[in-house]
Protein backbone atom coordinates (compact mmCIF):
# COMPACT_ATOMS: atom_id res chain seq x y z
CA UNK A 1 0.00 0.00 0.00
CA UNK A 2 1.42 3.26 -1.22
CA UNK A 3 1.38 6.04 1.66
CA UNK A 4 -0.62 9.09 1.15
CA UNK A 5 0.42 10.35 4.17
CA UNK A 6 3.81 12.36 4.90
CA UNK A 7 6.50 10.04 4.29
CA UNK A 8 8.97 10.57 7.41
CA UNK A 9 6.42 10.32 10.02
CA UNK A 10 5.30 6.78 8.45
CA UNK A 11 8.75 5.95 8.33
CA UNK A 12 9.68 6.51 11.98
CA UNK A 13 6.46 5.01 12.62
CA UNK A 14 7.76 1.57 10.46
CA UNK A 15 10.83 1.46 12.65
CA UNK A 16 8.53 1.51 15.46
CA UNK A 17 6.64 -1.65 13.76
CA UNK A 18 9.83 -3.21 13.32
CA UNK A 19 10.63 -2.96 16.78
CA UNK A 20 7.40 -3.79 17.90
CA UNK A 21 7.30 -7.52 16.11
CA UNK A 22 10.68 -7.95 16.89
CA UNK A 23 9.27 -7.43 20.92
CA UNK A 24 6.33 -9.36 20.57
CA UNK A 25 8.08 -12.22 18.70
CA UNK A 26 10.99 -11.91 21.94
CA UNK A 27 8.47 -11.54 24.57
CA UNK A 28 7.02 -14.18 23.83
CA UNK A 29 10.51 -16.28 24.28
CA UNK A 30 11.84 -14.31 27.35
CA UNK A 31 11.09 -10.91 26.68
CA UNK A 32 14.49 -9.21 25.87
CA UNK A 33 12.62 -5.75 25.46
CA UNK A 34 11.15 -5.26 29.10
CA UNK A 35 11.06 -1.53 28.30
CA UNK A 36 9.03 -2.14 24.95
CA UNK A 37 7.66 1.57 24.52
CA UNK A 38 3.80 3.10 24.78
CA UNK A 39 4.12 3.59 21.06
CA UNK A 40 5.15 -0.39 20.38
CA UNK A 41 2.48 -1.64 22.87
CA UNK A 42 -0.08 0.77 20.33
CA UNK A 43 0.87 -0.67 16.99
CA UNK A 44 0.70 -4.25 18.28
CA UNK A 45 -2.80 -3.17 19.97
CA UNK A 46 -3.36 -2.15 16.29
CA UNK A 47 -2.68 -4.93 14.58
CA UNK A 48 -4.87 -7.42 17.41
CA UNK A 49 -7.99 -4.89 16.98
CA UNK A 50 -7.57 -4.99 13.22
CA UNK A 51 -7.30 -9.12 13.59
CA UNK A 52 -10.52 -8.82 15.86
CA UNK A 53 -12.21 -6.48 13.45
CA UNK A 54 -11.73 -9.39 10.71
CA UNK A 55 -12.87 -12.02 12.70
CA UNK A 56 -16.26 -10.50 14.04
CA UNK A 57 -17.17 -9.11 10.55
CA UNK A 58 -16.39 -12.75 8.98
CA UNK A 59 -18.58 -14.27 10.75
CA UNK A 60 -21.28 -11.46 10.60
CA UNK A 61 -21.25 -12.38 6.85
CA UNK A 62 -21.23 -16.03 6.97
CA UNK A 63 -24.22 -15.91 8.78
CA UNK A 64 -25.94 -13.39 6.22
CA UNK A 65 -26.36 -14.67 2.52
CA UNK A 66 -27.10 -11.49 0.76
CA UNK A 67 -23.77 -9.63 1.02
CA UNK A 68 -22.19 -8.01 -1.80
CA UNK A 69 -19.09 -8.70 0.00
CA UNK A 70 -17.89 -11.87 1.91
CA UNK A 71 -14.52 -11.81 3.96
CA UNK A 72 -14.52 -15.57 4.47
CA UNK A 73 -13.41 -16.13 0.84
CA UNK A 74 -10.51 -14.32 1.74
CA UNK A 75 -6.91 -14.69 3.72
CA UNK A 76 -5.65 -11.45 5.29
CA UNK A 77 -1.67 -10.99 4.52
CA UNK A 78 -0.95 -9.86 7.83
CA UNK A 79 2.70 -9.64 7.20
CA UNK A 80 1.53 -7.19 4.92
CA UNK A 81 0.14 -4.74 7.22
CA UNK A 82 0.93 -0.52 6.95
CA UNK A 83 0.06 1.68 9.69
CA UNK A 84 -0.97 5.21 8.22
CA UNK A 85 -2.17 8.20 10.20
CA UNK A 86 -4.88 9.73 8.41
CA UNK A 87 -5.67 13.79 8.16
CA UNK A 88 -7.56 13.99 11.85
CA UNK A 89 -4.38 12.26 13.09
CA UNK A 90 -5.71 8.81 13.89
CA UNK A 91 -4.20 5.50 12.96
CA UNK A 92 -5.31 3.66 9.80
CA UNK A 93 -4.16 -0.08 9.55
CA UNK A 94 -4.55 -1.18 6.38
CA UNK A 95 -4.05 -5.12 5.19
CA UNK A 96 -3.76 -7.09 1.50
CA UNK A 97 -6.65 -9.18 1.14
CA UNK A 98 -5.68 -12.29 -0.47
CA UNK A 99 -8.16 -14.74 -2.52
CA UNK A 100 -7.87 -16.73 -5.74
CA UNK A 101 -11.97 -16.06 -6.37
CA UNK A 102 -11.68 -12.22 -6.53
CA UNK A 103 -12.38 -10.42 -9.83
CA UNK A 104 -10.71 -7.47 -8.35
CA UNK A 105 -7.15 -6.70 -9.45
CA UNK A 106 -6.43 -5.97 -5.52
CA UNK A 107 -8.84 -6.10 -2.15
CA UNK A 108 -7.70 -4.93 1.55
CA UNK A 109 -9.63 -3.79 4.66
CA UNK A 110 -8.66 -0.90 6.51
CA UNK A 111 -9.34 -0.46 10.29
CA UNK A 112 -9.68 2.57 12.25
CA UNK A 113 -10.31 3.00 15.84
CA UNK A 114 -12.37 5.78 17.19
CA UNK A 115 -11.51 8.13 20.51
CA UNK A 116 -14.10 5.03 22.37
CA UNK A 117 -11.59 2.49 21.31
CA UNK A 118 -14.10 0.90 19.21
CA UNK A 119 -12.79 -0.52 15.33
CA UNK A 120 -13.96 0.29 12.54
CA UNK A 121 -13.16 -0.71 8.90
CA UNK A 122 -13.90 -1.08 5.58
CA UNK A 123 -13.23 -3.39 2.40
CA UNK A 124 -11.94 -1.97 -0.63
CA UNK A 125 -11.71 -3.38 -3.97
CA UNK A 126 -9.61 -1.98 -6.77
CA UNK A 127 -10.94 -3.74 -10.08
CA UNK A 128 -7.63 -2.84 -12.30
CA UNK A 129 -4.21 -2.31 -11.49
CA UNK A 130 -4.63 0.91 -9.90
CA UNK A 131 -1.26 1.69 -10.25
CA UNK A 132 -1.32 2.09 -13.67
CA UNK A 133 -5.06 2.71 -15.20
CA UNK A 134 -7.56 4.75 -13.80
CA UNK A 135 -9.97 1.64 -12.24
CA UNK A 136 -12.92 1.46 -10.55
CA UNK A 137 -13.04 1.31 -6.66
CA UNK A 138 -15.70 -0.63 -4.70
CA UNK A 139 -15.95 0.39 -0.84
CA UNK A 140 -18.05 -2.87 1.28
CA UNK A 141 -19.13 -2.30 4.90
CA UNK A 142 -18.31 -4.51 7.73
CA UNK A 143 -21.56 -6.48 7.08
CA UNK A 144 -20.30 -7.24 3.89
CA UNK A 145 -22.47 -4.41 2.18
CA UNK A 146 -21.40 -2.33 -1.08
CA UNK A 147 -22.06 1.14 0.14
CA UNK A 148 -19.86 3.23 -2.55
CA UNK A 149 -18.88 3.16 -6.07
CA UNK A 150 -16.39 5.36 -7.85
CA UNK A 151 -13.27 6.31 -9.95
CA UNK A 152 -10.54 5.77 -8.56
CA UNK A 153 -7.37 7.95 -10.04
CA UNK A 154 -3.49 6.75 -9.49
CA UNK A 155 -2.12 9.86 -10.25
CA UNK A 156 -4.09 12.02 -7.66
CA UNK A 157 -4.73 9.57 -5.14
CA UNK A 158 -8.55 10.83 -5.45
CA UNK A 159 -11.94 8.81 -5.87
CA UNK A 160 -14.75 10.47 -7.40
CA UNK A 161 -17.84 8.94 -6.56
CA UNK A 162 -20.19 7.36 -8.94
CA UNK A 163 -22.95 6.21 -6.65
CA UNK A 164 -23.36 6.14 -3.09
CA UNK A 165 -25.83 3.12 -1.72
CA UNK A 166 -25.94 4.62 2.18
CA UNK A 167 -26.93 7.86 3.78
CA UNK A 168 -24.70 8.56 6.38
CA UNK A 169 -21.39 9.23 5.66
CA UNK A 170 -19.70 12.39 4.04
CA UNK A 171 -16.77 12.82 1.99
CA UNK A 172 -13.59 15.30 3.29
CA UNK A 173 -11.50 16.42 0.94
CA UNK A 174 -8.22 18.37 2.20
CA UNK A 175 -5.31 19.65 0.21
CA UNK A 176 -4.63 20.55 -3.39
CA UNK A 177 -6.82 17.74 -5.10
CA UNK A 178 -4.45 18.51 -8.58
CA UNK A 179 -0.95 17.36 -6.69
CA UNK A 180 -1.29 14.70 -4.65
CA UNK A 181 -4.15 15.86 -2.58
CA UNK A 182 -6.05 13.76 0.24
CA UNK A 183 -9.10 11.87 0.43
CA UNK A 184 -10.99 10.87 3.70
CA UNK A 185 -14.30 9.14 4.17
CA UNK A 186 -15.70 9.98 7.60
CA UNK A 187 -19.25 8.80 8.48
CA UNK A 188 -21.02 10.40 11.15
CA UNK A 189 -24.29 9.15 11.91
CA UNK A 190 -27.29 10.75 11.22
CA UNK A 191 -25.28 13.06 8.65
CA UNK A 192 -26.82 12.47 5.17
CA UNK A 193 -24.37 12.68 2.60
CA UNK A 194 -23.10 11.53 -0.45
CA UNK A 195 -26.37 11.81 -2.22
CA UNK A 196 -28.74 9.55 -4.13
CA UNK A 197 -28.52 6.38 -3.16
CA UNK A 198 -30.31 3.73 -4.77
CA UNK A 199 -31.18 1.52 -1.07
CA UNK A 200 -30.21 4.17 1.39
CA UNK A 201 -30.10 2.80 5.12
CA UNK A 202 -28.67 3.76 8.36
CA UNK A 203 -25.02 1.91 7.75
CA UNK A 204 -22.55 3.88 8.58
CA UNK A 205 -18.43 3.64 9.38
CA UNK A 206 -16.63 5.88 11.39
CA UNK A 207 -13.62 7.16 9.25
CA UNK A 208 -12.17 5.47 5.72
CA UNK A 209 -9.01 6.33 4.49
CA UNK A 210 -8.07 5.86 0.71
CA UNK A 211 -4.75 4.04 0.37
CA UNK A 212 -3.15 2.96 -2.76
CA UNK A 213 -2.68 -1.15 -2.77
CA UNK A 214 0.58 -3.25 -1.91
CA UNK A 215 3.52 -1.64 -1.63
CA UNK A 216 5.84 -2.81 1.16
CA UNK A 217 4.84 -2.67 4.54
CA UNK A 218 6.85 0.35 6.02
CA UNK A 219 8.36 -1.66 8.29
CA UNK A 220 10.69 -2.16 5.15
CA UNK A 221 10.81 1.34 5.21
CA UNK A 222 14.49 2.30 5.81
CA UNK A 223 15.69 5.96 7.51
CA UNK A 224 17.87 7.90 4.55
CA UNK A 225 19.88 9.90 6.70
CA UNK A 226 21.41 6.14 7.75
CA UNK A 227 21.60 4.91 4.21
CA UNK A 228 25.51 3.78 3.99
CA UNK A 229 27.28 4.83 0.78
CA UNK A 230 25.41 3.26 -2.38
CA UNK A 231 27.56 -0.02 -3.10
CA UNK A 232 25.20 -1.03 -6.17
CA UNK A 233 25.24 -4.74 -7.41
CA UNK A 234 26.28 -6.04 -4.08
CA UNK A 235 23.50 -8.09 -1.85
CA UNK A 236 23.55 -6.94 1.80
CA UNK A 237 22.75 -9.35 4.67
CA UNK A 238 20.17 -6.75 7.07
CA UNK A 239 21.23 -8.98 9.92
CA UNK A 240 18.44 -9.69 11.86
CA UNK A 241 15.58 -7.46 12.43
CA UNK A 242 15.48 -4.65 15.21
CA UNK A 243 18.96 -5.30 15.51
CA UNK A 244 21.54 -3.04 17.04
CA UNK A 245 20.68 0.77 15.95
CA UNK A 246 17.05 0.51 16.36
CA UNK A 247 16.78 -1.67 13.05
CA UNK A 248 17.53 0.48 10.62
CA UNK A 249 21.52 1.86 11.12
CA UNK A 250 23.42 -0.82 9.11
CA UNK A 251 21.68 -1.26 5.66
CA UNK A 252 19.20 -0.41 3.42
CA UNK A 253 18.52 -4.23 2.32
CA UNK A 254 15.41 -5.26 3.09
CA UNK A 255 14.49 -8.13 5.32
CA UNK A 256 15.18 -11.80 4.07
CA UNK A 257 11.67 -12.61 4.77
CA UNK A 258 10.85 -14.93 2.10
CA UNK A 259 10.27 -18.37 3.80
CA UNK A 260 11.29 -22.08 2.86
CA UNK A 261 7.42 -22.66 3.95
CA UNK A 262 6.46 -21.25 1.04
CA UNK A 263 7.67 -24.74 -0.44
CA UNK A 264 5.95 -28.16 -1.11
CA UNK A 265 8.47 -30.66 -2.99
CA UNK A 266 6.91 -33.38 -4.41
CA UNK A 267 9.44 -35.91 -6.86
CA UNK A 268 7.92 -35.61 -10.63
CA UNK A 269 10.36 -37.41 -13.53
CA UNK A 270 13.15 -38.74 -13.12
CA UNK A 271 15.62 -37.76 -10.49
CA UNK A 272 13.57 -34.32 -9.91
CA UNK A 273 11.87 -32.71 -7.00
CA UNK A 274 9.26 -29.51 -8.07
CA UNK A 275 7.30 -27.07 -6.22
CA UNK A 276 5.08 -24.37 -7.52
CA UNK A 277 5.10 -21.00 -5.85
CA UNK A 278 2.75 -18.19 -6.57
CA UNK A 279 2.86 -14.36 -6.04
CA UNK A 280 6.66 -13.88 -4.71
CA UNK A 281 6.97 -10.47 -4.28
CA UNK A 282 10.06 -8.79 -5.03
CA UNK A 283 11.24 -5.56 -3.80
CA UNK A 284 12.67 -2.18 -5.23
CA UNK A 285 13.68 1.39 -4.40
CA UNK A 286 11.71 3.68 -6.51
CA UNK A 287 13.93 6.91 -6.08
CA UNK A 288 11.85 8.88 -7.83
CA UNK A 289 8.97 8.10 -6.24
CA UNK A 290 11.49 7.49 -2.76
CA UNK A 291 9.06 4.91 -2.04
CA UNK A 292 9.73 0.51 -1.91
CA UNK A 293 7.50 -0.85 -4.57
CA UNK A 294 6.47 -4.63 -4.73
CA UNK A 295 6.51 -6.54 -8.24
CA UNK A 296 4.80 -9.67 -8.37
CA UNK A 297 6.18 -12.89 -9.97
CA UNK A 298 3.95 -15.10 -12.16
CA UNK A 299 3.42 -18.56 -10.51
CA UNK A 300 7.15 -20.30 -10.61
CA UNK A 301 7.63 -23.93 -10.04
CA UNK A 302 11.15 -24.67 -8.73
CA UNK A 303 13.13 -28.07 -9.69
CA UNK A 304 15.71 -29.48 -7.63
CA UNK A 305 17.69 -32.60 -8.00
CA UNK A 306 16.06 -35.43 -5.49
CA UNK A 307 19.39 -36.03 -4.14
CA UNK A 308 19.08 -33.62 -1.58
CA UNK A 309 15.95 -33.83 0.60
CA UNK A 310 12.71 -31.88 0.03
CA UNK A 311 12.92 -29.83 3.18
CA UNK A 312 16.48 -29.13 2.15
CA UNK A 313 15.50 -28.53 -0.90
CA UNK A 314 12.71 -25.90 0.37
CA UNK A 315 15.64 -24.57 2.56
CA UNK A 316 18.24 -23.84 -0.40
CA UNK A 317 15.18 -23.11 -2.45
CA UNK A 318 13.97 -20.21 -0.35
CA UNK A 319 17.99 -19.46 0.19
CA UNK A 320 18.13 -18.65 -3.29
CA UNK A 321 14.53 -16.52 -3.46
CA UNK A 322 15.65 -14.25 -0.95
CA UNK A 323 19.61 -13.91 -2.50
CA UNK A 324 18.32 -12.89 -6.03
CA UNK A 325 16.08 -10.62 -4.26
CA UNK A 326 18.74 -8.94 -2.26
CA UNK A 327 20.77 -9.05 -5.89
CA UNK A 328 17.54 -7.11 -7.27
CA UNK A 329 17.43 -4.62 -4.40
CA UNK A 330 21.20 -3.95 -4.58
CA UNK A 331 21.13 -3.60 -8.17
CA UNK A 332 18.47 -0.90 -8.69
CA UNK A 333 18.19 0.66 -5.55
CA UNK A 334 20.76 3.52 -6.82
CA UNK A 335 18.76 3.58 -10.00
CA UNK A 336 17.68 7.03 -10.75
CA UNK A 337 15.06 5.58 -12.88
CA UNK A 338 13.87 2.09 -12.92
CA UNK A 339 13.59 -0.05 -15.71
CA UNK A 340 9.44 -1.37 -16.43
CA UNK A 341 8.44 -3.99 -14.14
CA UNK A 342 9.32 -7.03 -16.70
CA UNK A 343 13.00 -6.01 -17.41
CA UNK A 344 13.60 -6.16 -13.16
CA UNK A 345 11.21 -9.62 -13.20
CA UNK A 346 13.27 -10.91 -16.13
CA UNK A 347 16.82 -10.14 -13.87
CA UNK A 348 15.13 -11.43 -11.08
CA UNK A 349 14.72 -14.87 -12.50
CA UNK A 350 18.24 -15.02 -14.54
CA UNK A 351 19.79 -14.12 -10.55
CA UNK A 352 17.35 -16.59 -9.23
CA UNK A 353 18.59 -19.39 -11.70
CA UNK A 354 22.39 -18.83 -11.19
CA UNK A 355 21.41 -19.33 -7.04
CA UNK A 356 19.50 -22.52 -8.10
CA UNK A 357 22.09 -24.08 -10.31
CA UNK A 358 24.64 -24.33 -7.50
CA UNK A 359 22.43 -27.90 -6.84
CA UNK A 360 21.82 -28.25 -10.41
CA UNK A 361 18.47 -26.72 -9.75
CA UNK A 362 16.34 -24.70 -12.04
CA UNK A 363 13.15 -22.71 -12.21
CA UNK A 364 10.69 -21.77 -14.61
CA UNK A 365 7.19 -20.52 -14.98
CA UNK A 366 3.74 -22.33 -14.25
CA UNK A 367 3.39 -23.17 -17.76
CA UNK A 368 0.77 -26.68 -19.48
CA UNK A 369 3.69 -28.70 -19.84
CA UNK A 370 4.02 -28.48 -15.86
CA UNK A 371 3.75 -31.90 -14.08
CA UNK A 372 0.12 -32.50 -12.40
CA UNK A 373 1.97 -33.79 -8.89
CA UNK A 374 3.14 -30.06 -8.46
CA UNK A 375 2.11 -28.63 -5.79
CA UNK A 376 1.14 -25.06 -5.88
CA UNK A 377 1.86 -22.90 -2.74
CA UNK A 378 0.97 -19.16 -1.68
CA UNK A 379 4.28 -17.25 -1.03
CA UNK A 380 4.89 -17.74 2.56
CA UNK A 381 6.71 -14.99 4.39
CA UNK A 382 8.51 -15.16 7.82
CA UNK A 383 9.06 -11.43 8.64
CA UNK A 384 11.65 -12.61 11.02
CA UNK A 385 13.49 -14.41 8.86
CA UNK A 386 14.35 -18.15 9.81
CA UNK A 387 13.84 -19.84 7.21
CA UNK A 388 15.16 -23.06 7.84
CA UNK A 389 13.47 -25.98 7.09
CA UNK A 390 14.67 -28.33 9.23
CA UNK A 391 14.90 -32.82 8.52
CA UNK B 1 21.84 -19.93 -42.32
CA UNK B 2 21.16 -17.79 -39.77
CA UNK B 3 17.81 -16.39 -41.71
CA UNK B 4 16.58 -19.82 -42.17
CA UNK B 5 17.48 -20.04 -38.58
CA UNK B 6 15.29 -16.77 -37.78
CA UNK B 7 12.54 -18.50 -39.82
CA UNK B 8 12.30 -21.16 -37.67
CA UNK B 9 12.49 -19.07 -34.78
CA UNK B 10 9.96 -16.50 -35.41
CA UNK B 11 7.77 -19.11 -35.11
CA UNK B 12 8.27 -20.50 -31.38
CA UNK B 13 9.22 -17.34 -29.93
CA UNK B 14 7.15 -13.78 -30.79
CA UNK B 15 9.59 -10.89 -32.08
CA UNK B 16 10.45 -7.97 -29.76
CA UNK B 17 8.57 -9.38 -27.07
CA UNK B 18 10.04 -9.75 -23.55
CA UNK B 19 8.73 -13.06 -21.77
CA UNK B 20 7.85 -11.18 -18.97
CA UNK B 21 5.16 -8.68 -21.06
CA UNK B 22 1.84 -9.56 -20.20
CA UNK B 23 1.13 -10.78 -23.80
CA UNK B 24 4.12 -13.06 -24.46
CA UNK B 25 2.28 -16.11 -22.94
CA UNK B 26 -1.11 -15.09 -25.17
CA UNK B 27 1.30 -14.87 -28.35
CA UNK B 28 0.24 -17.75 -30.96
CA UNK B 29 4.15 -17.99 -30.54
CA UNK B 30 4.18 -18.83 -27.57
CA UNK B 31 1.29 -21.39 -27.54
CA UNK B 32 2.80 -23.02 -30.52
CA UNK B 33 6.21 -23.73 -28.06
CA UNK B 34 4.19 -24.77 -25.31
CA UNK B 35 2.08 -26.87 -27.54
CA UNK B 36 4.81 -28.51 -28.78
CA UNK B 37 7.00 -29.60 -25.99
CA UNK B 38 3.78 -30.83 -24.04
CA UNK B 39 3.20 -33.27 -26.58
CA UNK B 40 6.82 -34.73 -27.10
CA UNK B 41 6.60 -34.83 -23.11
CA UNK B 42 3.81 -37.47 -23.36
CA UNK B 43 5.38 -39.01 -26.15
CA UNK B 44 7.40 -41.68 -24.03
CA UNK B 45 7.65 -44.50 -26.94
CA UNK B 46 9.76 -41.78 -28.49
CA UNK B 47 12.05 -40.76 -25.32
CA UNK B 48 12.73 -44.68 -25.46
CA UNK B 49 12.93 -45.58 -28.82
CA UNK B 50 15.94 -42.57 -28.79
CA UNK B 51 17.27 -43.86 -26.15
CA UNK B 52 17.62 -47.34 -27.16
CA UNK B 53 18.90 -45.76 -30.73
CA UNK B 54 22.01 -44.46 -28.72
CA UNK B 55 23.02 -47.30 -26.65
CA UNK B 56 23.08 -49.44 -29.37
CA UNK B 57 26.06 -46.77 -30.54
CA UNK B 58 28.01 -47.08 -26.90
CA UNK B 59 29.78 -49.92 -25.57
CA UNK B 60 28.10 -50.58 -22.45
CA UNK B 61 31.34 -51.22 -20.52
CA UNK B 62 32.76 -47.78 -21.25
CA UNK B 63 29.26 -45.58 -20.87
CA UNK B 64 26.12 -44.82 -19.42
CA UNK B 65 23.53 -42.83 -20.66
CA UNK B 66 20.58 -41.02 -19.28
CA UNK B 67 17.29 -38.98 -19.89
CA UNK B 68 18.00 -35.52 -18.26
CA UNK B 69 14.89 -33.78 -20.68
CA UNK B 70 12.93 -30.87 -18.41
CA UNK B 71 10.68 -30.47 -20.66
CA UNK B 72 8.03 -29.74 -17.78
CA UNK B 73 10.81 -27.04 -17.60
CA UNK B 74 10.33 -25.65 -21.00
CA UNK B 75 13.51 -27.70 -22.77
CA UNK B 76 13.05 -27.76 -26.18
CA UNK B 77 15.46 -30.72 -27.18
CA UNK B 78 15.59 -34.08 -25.63
CA UNK B 79 19.05 -34.39 -23.57
CA UNK B 80 21.10 -37.21 -23.41
CA UNK B 81 23.59 -37.30 -20.79
CA UNK B 82 26.78 -40.21 -21.56
CA UNK B 83 29.29 -40.77 -18.83
CA UNK B 84 32.55 -41.99 -20.04
CA UNK B 85 32.97 -44.19 -16.99
CA UNK B 86 36.67 -44.59 -18.28
CA UNK B 87 37.17 -40.46 -17.26
CA UNK B 88 35.30 -40.44 -14.51
CA UNK B 89 36.62 -40.15 -11.40
CA UNK B 90 35.28 -40.00 -8.10
CA UNK B 91 32.92 -37.26 -7.66
CA UNK B 92 34.32 -35.75 -11.06
CA UNK B 93 32.12 -36.95 -13.70
CA UNK B 94 32.60 -36.64 -17.14
CA UNK B 95 29.93 -36.43 -19.95
CA UNK B 96 29.01 -36.27 -23.61
CA UNK B 97 25.67 -34.14 -23.98
CA UNK B 98 23.76 -34.80 -26.93
CA UNK B 99 20.80 -32.43 -27.53
CA UNK B 100 18.19 -33.20 -30.33
CA UNK B 101 15.68 -30.49 -31.10
CA UNK B 102 12.03 -30.48 -30.99
CA UNK B 103 11.59 -27.85 -32.87
CA UNK B 104 13.57 -28.65 -35.78
CA UNK B 105 15.87 -31.58 -37.30
CA UNK B 106 19.06 -30.36 -35.67
CA UNK B 107 21.28 -31.57 -33.13
CA UNK B 108 24.71 -30.56 -30.85
CA UNK B 109 26.59 -32.44 -28.99
CA UNK B 110 29.02 -30.86 -26.54
CA UNK B 111 30.84 -32.51 -23.59
CA UNK B 112 30.45 -31.28 -20.01
CA UNK B 113 32.35 -31.88 -16.56
CA UNK B 114 30.37 -31.65 -13.35
CA UNK B 115 31.81 -32.00 -9.54
CA UNK B 116 29.99 -32.79 -6.86
CA UNK B 117 31.27 -30.53 -3.91
CA UNK B 118 30.89 -31.80 -0.76
CA UNK B 119 31.20 -30.10 3.12
CA UNK B 120 33.47 -31.25 5.56
CA UNK B 121 30.43 -32.99 7.74
CA UNK B 122 29.75 -34.79 4.00
CA UNK B 123 26.58 -32.71 3.53
CA UNK B 124 26.23 -31.55 -0.67
CA UNK B 125 27.27 -28.19 -1.50
CA UNK B 126 27.19 -28.05 -4.61
CA UNK B 127 28.40 -28.55 -8.43
CA UNK B 128 30.98 -27.40 -10.36
CA UNK B 129 30.26 -27.70 -13.66
CA UNK B 130 32.65 -26.66 -16.93
CA UNK B 131 30.46 -27.22 -20.25
CA UNK B 132 32.44 -26.82 -23.74
CA UNK B 133 31.63 -27.33 -27.13
CA UNK B 134 34.94 -28.18 -28.30
CA UNK B 135 35.26 -31.68 -27.61
CA UNK B 136 38.07 -33.00 -29.86
CA UNK B 137 40.25 -33.49 -26.63
CA UNK B 138 37.48 -34.61 -24.35
CA UNK B 139 36.30 -37.97 -26.14
CA UNK B 140 36.26 -40.81 -28.30
CA UNK B 141 36.35 -39.78 -31.51
CA UNK B 142 34.61 -43.51 -32.86
CA UNK B 143 31.84 -42.81 -30.30
CA UNK B 144 31.37 -38.89 -31.84
CA UNK B 145 31.47 -40.57 -35.38
CA UNK B 146 29.04 -43.08 -34.42
CA UNK B 147 26.33 -40.49 -33.04
CA UNK B 148 26.56 -38.09 -35.75
CA UNK B 149 25.94 -41.42 -37.87
CA UNK B 150 23.33 -41.88 -36.39
CA UNK B 151 21.78 -38.81 -36.38
CA UNK B 152 21.93 -38.54 -40.17
CA UNK B 153 20.31 -41.52 -40.26
CA UNK B 154 17.65 -40.29 -38.38
CA UNK B 155 17.68 -36.71 -40.88
CA UNK B 156 19.04 -34.23 -38.23
CA UNK B 157 21.40 -31.72 -39.04
CA UNK B 158 24.61 -31.29 -36.69
CA UNK B 159 24.74 -27.40 -35.57
CA UNK B 160 28.34 -25.89 -34.80
CA UNK B 161 29.44 -23.77 -32.29
CA UNK B 162 29.79 -20.56 -34.39
CA UNK B 163 26.19 -20.94 -35.06
CA UNK B 164 24.80 -22.09 -31.84
CA UNK B 165 26.01 -18.88 -30.20
CA UNK B 166 24.76 -16.59 -32.63
CA UNK B 167 22.82 -14.30 -31.16
CA UNK B 168 19.02 -13.45 -31.84
CA UNK B 169 18.13 -10.26 -29.24
CA UNK B 170 14.94 -9.80 -30.56
CA UNK B 171 13.43 -12.91 -29.10
CA UNK B 172 12.84 -13.84 -25.70
CA UNK B 173 12.85 -16.41 -23.19
CA UNK B 174 11.61 -16.87 -19.46
CA UNK B 175 14.95 -16.45 -17.56
CA UNK B 176 17.33 -15.71 -20.42
CA UNK B 177 18.10 -11.96 -20.95
CA UNK B 178 17.84 -11.08 -24.82
CA UNK B 179 21.29 -10.58 -25.15
CA UNK B 180 21.69 -14.06 -24.21
CA UNK B 181 18.91 -15.33 -26.45
CA UNK B 182 21.08 -17.89 -28.58
CA UNK B 183 20.20 -19.83 -31.51
CA UNK B 184 20.71 -22.82 -29.03
CA UNK B 185 18.60 -21.39 -26.40
CA UNK B 186 16.18 -21.01 -29.46
CA UNK B 187 16.25 -24.58 -30.26
CA UNK B 188 17.78 -26.64 -27.07
CA UNK B 189 17.67 -25.26 -23.73
CA UNK B 190 18.60 -22.50 -21.64
CA UNK B 191 21.97 -23.33 -20.67
CA UNK B 192 24.74 -25.82 -21.79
Amino acid sequence: MIKIFNSASLRIVGLMMMLAIFSYSCNKKGDPFPDASIEQERNLSLIQQARDWFDKSSSQMESNSNNDFDLNSYNPDWKAFVIDTNLAGKSVISVPLLSEESGAFYTEMSVIISNEGNASGVVKEYMNDPYKEETELRLYTNDGKLFATGTYRSDTKQMQLKKTFAKSFKAISKGNSANGGKLMWEAEVGEEVGGGGETPDSRWLDEVVITEPYTPPTTWEPEPHYDPPIDPGIPVDPGPIGGSGGGGGTTTAPPRDFSCASFVFTKTTGSFQEAGVKNIRIKVRDLQRNINRDIYMPTLVFGLPTFITPNQASTFASSSVNNAMDAVWGLYRASPTLPNDPVIQEKFIELLRGFLSVKGGTVQRLGPQTSAKVVVKEADYDLLGSGDCND
Amino acid sequence: MIEQLEETISKFYPKNLLAFDPLYEQSEEYKLLTTIITRTMNDKPLSNRLVESIKKELPPSLYTIEDTTLFSFLDRCFTFQIEDVTKSEGNKKVYLILCISILASYYCIYRKKSEQVYDKDGSFIGFIDDADFNIDQSFNSKLINSLESLMLRLSYTKLEEKILLHAFPNYSIFGVSNENFLTFTALFKDKL
